[in-house]
């Protein structure tokens, strides 16, 4: 009994998937849970298992080409069955034009309307290789534009020079003569969707920020004393985390979504941490985080760090977060404002610590060096108030400059 | 400017020189006192005689060797081959020996020989009396072929042919002796090797030969209409061939289609085509087009001959399927 093998929706935005390598080949025999290829979302790569027992009867999309989720991509079946109907049903929805291959004479049932499509007319469609004309590459060389990003228009979807020419016209609006010296880079994939959500949020959520000073001396000092295990290393960021984490579970106001005219305040704490990769930024979700303790989350936040980096998170990885901290401290950066990832309400921008003289308040008044580090906080002001975040960070920083009395060691 | 009828045209070229010349001679089948089968040669053996309008046996090999001495001798035959279909029967003097004793003879003797013989099918005449099979000549180096697409085109190249000093295949079309077309009373040649363009176009680009220039020109027409502006090239002759014309032509139209009479296998169309990918590969936007006759000997039935002749919609099809 032969099945389709769909295109899988891994995520609630997931839209398309391009299966970038077959694990299997046509004719191969499957068992279940066989890792049968792997699938390149926009955010990260993952494994597609086989449901069921069989063989893999027909592969019916190439590497590299972008299938919408849902989608049939493969046909799983017994070794004899006639899946002539199943496959052409299955390219007529992915709208393919259905070619008879030599290997399938097995197939004892050809269609009339396979036979047509045999004409002279229609060429050989190889899924996925798109065909530009010999005149089109002419003038995206001399344009320099990048063919990857054209749509044909000539016959049978070939790419010809009037493509060329309006994709140049309406997206190189720059003068010839900084045309040549300039390296440009099409704005797509990941970076075109941070961008996208990017300007999503500033647009919609009002945005107010907050910055206050935290003296981070005795933090630096407890870490210092982790260094010299470095698996059991606790970081300046975990810290962070889990305070930020701890102090949302005693004032939840900033933990919340505006969702459809209804503002939510989410149970749960799960914090964003912002990892920068080449490509672009991407928030990994620590989740429950109110939950773990300092050395549990310390372990998670490395484990997630490592993951994105290796560009293996799940979809599942990096949804669901309440709160995000973006971290430019490495990179001396004292102060920054960052924008709120939707659908959260708050994110915290952390700057570097600097040692600096201040007025330490003490019974005396006198000038000591100390870290001091400045933070951020950026919310929606649709349904968060100033005093709701003053109380917010007055008491973050109170936990972070007095760790001794907040963490339970 | 008046207007005569293309067998008019060919009539007068030959008169004309043969009148300028007293070496140029006519030698083929039926020639004389009948006129020959077309028309081509009438009323001239009335004004020249036997000894300049010299009538054959049935054996083209005789007429064309003939002819080929007497051209290395000096004189300047003009044979007439009643169809090009019968050009095999004279292989071996036109290929074998005309094309090649110039070579042969290291230039020290001159082949100043014309073959005249017509190509064409759709008069029910069966397979061989129909066939277009001037690709055999472009082949053989060392022989010039002329396709005239009209009258004024047919006696400006014929008058070239009889005063060229190599031989040459000068090819009529059975369809277009009744056509009529404007000719100057004044003299006039054409020379070889430069193309004509008949209709001029932006859209794609239109090499035809022979009678389909004519065919091509009122697609171009039609299609004119329907927005799409068709570029009508007449080569004239395919050996000199004018590529330059047609690159040129390429290189602003993006598009190309090919039409010839004779068979689609190895035929006109194949070279022409290539010639323009090594000329302009890189402006063409969409597949080289072909419209030329299909390998099948010409039936005899009307209906069935009439599948086997490229005609304005084969044209009309393939230039929307180049130019989508």
């Amino acid at each position: 009994m032969a099945t389709e093998v769909v295109m899988p929706k891994l995520g609630l935005t997931m839209l398309k998937g391009t299966v970038i390598k077959w694990r299997k080949l046509e004719n191969e025999l499957i068992k279940k849970d066989d890792i049968l290829c792997e699938i390149e979302t926009d955010k990260a790569v993952t494994e597609v298992e086989a449901r069921v027992d069989g063989i893999l009867r027909k592969i019916l999309v190439n590497v590299g080409e972008p299938i919408p989720v849902t989608l049939p991509i493969a046909i799983i079946g017994d070794k004899n069955e006639n899946i002539e109907k199943l496959i052409e049903e299955a390219y007529q929805k992915l709208r393919k034009v259905k070619i008879l291959e030599e290997t399938s004479k097995k197939d004892k049932f050809i269609s009339s309307a396979t036979k047509e499509k045999h004409s002279i007319e229609l060429k050989k469609q190889e899924d996925g290789f798109k065909k530009i004309s010999p005149r089109a590459r002419r003038k995206a060389a001399e344009l320099g534009v990048d063919l990857k990003l054209l749509r044909g228009s000539g016959p049978n979807q070939v790419v010809i020079e009037k493509d060329v020419i309006s994709y140049y016209q309406n997206h190189y609006n720059i003068p010839k003569s900084t045309n040549r010296a300039a390296n440009k880079i099409p704005y797509i994939g990941m970076r075109k969707i941070i961008g996208d959500r990017l300007s999503q949020s500033k647009f919609t959520a009002p945005h107010v920020y907050f910055s206050v000073s935290i003296d981070m001396s005795k933090i630096v000092e407890l870490v210092k004393n982790f260094e010299k295990n470095d698996e059991k290393k606790i970081s300046i960021n975990d810290f962070l985390i889990f305070t930020v984490a701890n102090v949302l579970l005693e004032q939840p106001y900033l933990n919340c979504s505006l969702i459809n005219e209804e503002i939510i305040y989410h149970k749960a704490i799960n914090i964003g941490m912002a990892v920068a990769l080449e490509e672009g930024l991407i928030v990994p979700v620590i989740k429950n985080v109110n939950k773990k303790n300092l050395f549990d989350l310390s372990i998670e936040t490395k484990r997630m760090a490592n993951l994105a980096r290796a560009r293996k998170l799940m979809p599942d990885d990096y949804i669901g977060g309440t709160f995000t901290i973006s971290n430019l401290g490495m990179y001396d950066i004292e102060h920054f404002t960052s924008i709120i990832n939707p659908p959260e309400s708050a994110i915290l921008a952390v700057g570097t610590i600097q040692k600096k003289p201040v007025v330490t308040k003490k019974n005396d008044e006198k000038i000591e060096i100390r870290s001091i580090m400045k933070i951020t906080l950026s919310v929606d002001h649709r349904i968060i108030d100033g005093v709701k975040v003053a109380k917010f960070l007055k008491r973050l920083k109170y936990c972070l400059e007095f760790p001794e009395r907040f963490f339970n060691k | 400017m008046r207007e005569i009828f293309y067998v008019e045209a060919l009539r007068e070229a030959l008169r004309e020189e043969m009148r300028n010349n007293p070496d140029v001679f006519l030698i083929g089948e039926d020639i004389g006192d009948y006129g020959g089968v077309f028309k081509v040669t009438e009323g001239l053996y009335k004004e020249f005689g036997a000894k300049r309008v010299r009538q054959t046996p049935i054996s083209e090999a005789t007429i064309v060797g003939t002819a080929l001495g007497a051209a290395i001798a000096g004189m300047r035959p003009i044979c007439e081959l009643m169809f090009i279909d019968f050009l095999p029967l004279a292989g071996d003097q036109i290929f074998n020996q005309a094309a090649k004793i110039k070579y042969m003879t290291g230039g020290q003797a001159k082949v100043p020989l014309v073959i005249r013989t017509n190509i064409g099918a759709g008069r029910a005449a069966a397979a061989q009396h129909s066939q277009s099979i001037h690709a055999w000549a472009c082949h053989m180096p060392g022989i010039k072929v002329v396709l005239p697409s009209n009258p004024y085109d047919a006696k400006g190249l014929l008058k070239t042919a009889i005063n060229d000093d190599n031989p040459v295949l000068f090819l009529e079309h059975k369809f277009l002796y009744r056509m009529k077309g404007e000719v100057p009373e004044e003299d006039y040649t054409i020379p070889f090797g430069e193309a004509s363009i008949k209709n001029e176009g932006t859209d794609v680009t239109v090499v035809a030969i022979s009678s389909l220039v004519n065919k091509a020109m009122n697609v171009s027409k039609k299609l004119f209409l329907e927005g799409i502006s068709v570029e009508v090239i007449d080569p004239r002759t395919l050996i000199p061939y004018d590529r330059d014309a047609v690159a040129n032509s390429v290189k602003k139209t993006g598009h190309l289609v090919v039409a010839d009479e004779g068979y689609m296998n190895c035929g006109i169309c194949s070279e022409i085509a290539m010639k323009v990918i090594e000329d302009a590969f890189f402006y063409l936007e969409a597949p080289i087009r072909r419209v030329a006759a299909p390998d099948v000997p010409v039936p005899f039935c009307p209906s069935l001959e009439k599948l086997c002749i490229p005609d304005e919609k084969d044209i009309e099809k393939a230039i929307k399927l180049c130019i989508g």
